[in-house]
C-alpha cells in the first residue's frame, strides 16, 4: 500500500498534462450539427423513447380501463344488435333503417304480430330460447326521445316477436305501431329486469314454440303498466292495462325513467405536501460523520397525481405519478493559506578598515504564512419521479368522513441530483450541475405507509378533500458511490389535496 | 477574443464564440481524450460529446477555478462514462500488490511527450484508465473506485501494474535510443 507519487507518475503528468494535438475540424462540424434544435429534439426523443413509451402505455391502459368501466355502466342504456354493436336498433315509423343494419334488425309490422305472419326465421337470431325481458319499456317505441334516454325496447320487442312465431296464447301487443326489433343481449335483459323489479314485478311464464320447433321458456317481467294484453298472469290482479296511444306511452315514459345506479368506484387525486426529511449515511463512517456535521437536510416538497379504484367498500388501490424534491444545505469553513510579507528595518554597522565602523540601515523581508478560514455554503437537491402503488383500507366511514390507512411502494422512474456536494476531504465542494458529477446514481423502490382522512363536505358533489400524512422509507442506497457512503432518506409528508370521483 | 468574452458568447449561443472555444481547447482536450479512448475514433467521440456538454452547461460555470480545468473535468467524466459503458471489468485481474523500485529520474527526463502519449495509449485498458486518473488527473484511489465501480484494492493493483508496464516500456525505449547511437 503506497499512495505516494512515483517518479513515473510525475514523468507522465509533466509530459502529458499540457500536451496537445491538432484539433480535428470534422469533429467541430459534427458538434455544430448535433447542436441544432431539430437534432436535439429528435435525439432527446431517441434517448428517452422507452420512458415516453412507458408513460404512454400507462396512460393508454388507464384510459382503456376507464372507458371499459364506463361502457359497462352504460350497457343498460344502449341496446345491442345481433352483431353486438352498440347501434341504436329502434326506429320510428316510416323511418328507413340504415342498410348496414338490415341484417341484424327486423322491422316488425303490427299486422305481422297479430296475424303471426312474420317470417319466423327472422327471430331465430333475435329471440333466445330463454330470456328475461322487460315488457314495460316497449312503450317507448314511438317516442324517439324516450328511446334515446331509456332505449330498452328490443327486449320487449323480442318478446313480441317470439310470441308471434307460434305461441298458442294470444299474441303480445308490444306496441301498436311499427317497432324495430333488435336482438338483446343478456346484459340488457338483466338491466331491464333490475329496473322493472323496483316496481313490484309479476312474472308470467309463457310457453313459446320457436321456429325450429323447440319449446322455449320466456320469463316476462312485467311492470305496472306493461303486461301485454292477451296474457293473463296467474294472479289476475297483476294484469296490466294495454298501452293504446302515443300519449299513454309518453306518460309511462316519464314515470318509469330511473337512471341505473352505479357506484363511483373510480377517482383521481391531486395532492401536494411539504416534506420533512431525515437522511441516514452509512458505509464511510468518516465521511458520513463529516457530511452530517457540515450539512443538513432542509424541507422539500412533493406533488402527486394518482388514480384510484375502489375494489370494495373498504379496499381501494391507487397509482399515478409523484414528484418529490429534497434539499440539502452545506456550510463549513474552508481553510486557505495566507502568505504575508513584512518589511523590517535593520540597523547595523559596516566596518570600513579605513574610515572605521559605519552605521547602515537596510530592509529585511519576513515571509509569514498562516491559515485562515472562509465560510463556504452550498446547496444540493435530490429529485425523484416515482410511481406510487398503494392500497388503502377504510377503517371508519360515514356520509361525510372516511378514515383510511395506506401502505405501498414508490417505484422510482427517475432520480436526479443537482447542486453541489461536499468533497471527500471536507474542505471543498464539487459542482454537480456542470455534468462533471463523478458519481453514479441508482434508484430504488421505497416503501410508504400512511393514513388519511377524506372529507366529503357536499354529499351531492363527487369531490372529497384529503389530508394524508405519509411516511416514506428508503429501502436502499440512493447514491451508491458517494465516496463509499450510502444514503437513505426517510421522508415525512402531509399531503393535502382533493379527490374527484367518477 | 478573451476567455471571458468567449464564455459570454457561448452563453448567448454565439456560433463564433463556440468555434473560438473549440479552437482554443480542442487540441488539449483531444490529447486528454486520446489517453482514455481505445481508438482515435473513440477519442473523437469523447471530444465531441464533451464539447456538447460544455456548450450545454457553460452558463453553469461559476468562475471558481480555471475554465480549462472545468472543461477538462467534463472531458474526463465523459470519457469515464463511455468507459463504463464499454466496461473493462473482464480485464480486471487480481488485487495483488506489485511495486517496483522507482526508475531513476535522469533516465525519465529524456522521453518526449509524444512518446509518453504512445506508451499511455498502449497500456491495457484497465491499467490505462486507473493510471490516467491517478497519475495525471490526481484522483485518489477512493475516487477512482467510486468512478469506475471497483474497489480500492483493484485500483491500487491496476496502478502498480500500469507503472510496471510503463517502466518496462521506458527501459525498452532507452535501450533502443542507446542502440541507435
Amino acid at each position: 500500500m503506497n499512495e505516494s507519487r512515483h517518479p513515473i507518475d510525475d514523468l507522465f503528468k509533466d509530459g502529458l498534462e499540457h500536451y496537445q494535438l491538432e484539433p480535428p475540424m470534422h469533429v467541430w462540424e459534427r458538434i455544430d450539427q448535433k447542436r441544432t434544435p431539430v437534432y436535439k429534439l429528435t435525439n432527446n426523443f431517441k434517448q428517452n423513447y422507452r420512458w415516453y413509451l412507458s408513460v404512454l402505455a400507462g396512460l393508454a391502459v388507464m384510459s382503456s380501463a376507464a372507458v371499459m368501466l364506463l361502457s359497462d355502466g352504460n350497457n343498460g342504456n344502449i341496446p345491442v344488435n345481433a352483431q353486438g354493436s352498440n347501434e341504436l336498433a329502434t326506429t320510428t315509423p316510416n323511418t328507413p333503417l340504415p342498410s348496414q343494419s338490415e341484417e341484424s334488425v327486423h322491422v316488425v309490422n303490427p299486422s305481422e304480430i297479430k296475424s303471426g305472419a312474420a317470417n319466423p326465421n327472422a327471430y331465430m337470431e333475435t329471440a333466445p330460447k330463454s330470456e328475461t325481458a322487460s315488457a314495460s319499456n316497449s312503450t317507448f317505441a314511438n317516442n324517439p326521445t324516450a328511446q334515446s334516454q331509456t332505449p330498452v325496447t328490443p327486449a320487449a320487442s323480442n318478446t313480441a316477436a317470439t310470441m308471434s312465431s307460434g305461441t298458442p296464447v294470444a299474441p303480445i301487443q308490444a306496441t301498436h305501431t311499427e317497432t324495430a326489433v333488435a336482438a338483446t343481449n343478456d346484459a340488457t335483459a338483466q338491466e331491464n329486469t333490475a329496473t322493472a323489479s323496483t316496481t313490484a314485478p309479476t312474472t308470467v311464464e309463457v310457453p313459446v314454440t320457436g321456429t325450429d320447433g323447440d319449446q322455449a321458456l320466456e320469463n316476462i317481467t312485467a311492470s305496472n303498466t306493461e303486461l301485454p294484453s292477451g296474457i293473463e298472469s296467474e294472479d289476475a290482479e297483476t294484469k296490466a292495462p294495454e298501452a293504446t296511444s302515443t300519449d299513454d306511452v309518453a306518460d309511462n315514459t316519464e314515470k318509469q325513467v330511473t337512471p341505473p345506479y352505479r357506484a363511483k368506484n373510480w377517482s383521481i387525486d391531486f395532492l401536494g405536501s411539504y416534506s420533512f426529511t431525515n437522511r441516514v449515511l452509512q458505509g464511510n463512517d468518516a465521511y458520513a460523520a463529516m457530511r452530517n456535521d457540515m450539512s443538513q437536510m432542509n424541507g422539500g416538497f412533493s406533488f402527486m397525481f394518482r388514480a384510484g379504484y375502489d375494489i370494495n367498500k373498504n379496499l381501494s388501490v391507487r397509482t399515478g405519478l409523484a414528484f418529490t424534491r429534497l434539499n440539502e444545505s452545506m456550510k463549513f469553513n474552508q481553510p486557505y493559506q495566507v502568505t504575508e510579507i513584512q518589511n523590517r528595518q535593520v540597523t547595523g554597522y559596516v566596518v570600513d578598515p579605513i574610515s572605521g565602523p559605519k552605521q547602515v540601515t537596510y530592509t529585511v523581508q519576513d515571509t509569514i504564512q498562516r491559515t485562515e478560514y472562509t465560510e463556504v455554503t452550498g446547496k444540493n437537491s435530490y429529485s425523484f419521479l416515482d410511481i406510487p402503488v398503494f392500497a388503502n383500507y377504510t377503517v371508519f366511514g360515514n356520509r361525510f368522513l372516511n378514515v383510511y390507512a395506506s401502505a405501498g411502494m414508490y417505484v422510482n422512474l427517475r432520480f436526479a441530483q443537482g447542486g453541489q456536494l461536499l468533497q471527500q476531504d471536507g474542505q471543498s465542494l464539487i459542482d454537480l450541475e456542470t455534468g462533471a458529477n463523478p458519481f453514479n446514481v441508482r434508484a430504488n423502490i421505497d416503501l410508504g405507509f400512511g393514513a388519511g382522512v377524506a372529507i366529503k363536505p357536499w354529499t351531492s358533489l363527487p369531490v372529497e378533500f384529503l389530508v394524508e400524512p405519509s411516511y416514506r422509507l428508503g429501502t436502499g442506497s440512493l447514491l451508491n458511490n458517494s465516496f463509499g457512503a450510502k444514503q437513505n432518506f426517510r421522508t415525512l409528508n402531509t399531503y393535502v389535496g382533493f379527490r374527484y370521483r367518477f | 477574443m478573451s476567455e471571458e468574452e468567449i464564455i459570454n458568447g457561448c452563453i448567448r449561443e454565439d456560433k463564433a464564440s463556440q468555434y473560438a472555444l473549440y479552437k482554443a481547447f480542442a487540441g488539449k482536450m483531444l490529447a486528454v481524450c486520446k489517453r482514455y479512448g481505445r481508438t482515435d475514433l473513440e477519442a473523437e467521440d469523447i471530444l465531441q460529446e464533451g464539447f456538447i456538454k460544455v456548450y450545454d452547461n457553460i452558463s453553469k460555470f461559476r468562475g471558481n477555478g480555471s475554465f480549462e480545468g472545468w472543461v477538462r473535468r467534463i472531458m474526463v467524466n465523459t470519457a469515464l462514462k463511455m468507459y463504463r459503458k464499454n466496461s473493462f471489468k473482464n480485464e480486471v485481474i487480481g488485487i495483488a500488490e506489485d511495486y517496483d523500485e522507482p526508475t531513476e529520474a535522469h533516465v525519465l527526463e529524456k522521453i518526449s511527450s509524444s512518446e509518453l502519449m504512445k506508451m499511455v495509449h498502449g497500456l491495457p485498458e484497465g491499467y490505462k484508465v486507473v493510471f490516467n486518473l491517478y497519475a495525471i488527473e490526481g484522483f485518489s484511489h477512493a475516487e477512482i473506485a467510486d468512478s469506475l465501480g471497483v474497489n480500492e484494492g483493484t485500483s491500487r493493483s491496476q496502478l502498480a501494474k500500469a507503472r510496471k508496464w510503463l517502466q518496462k516500456k521506458i527501459q525498452e525505449s532507452q535501450v533502443e535510443v542507446y542502440e541507435r547511437k
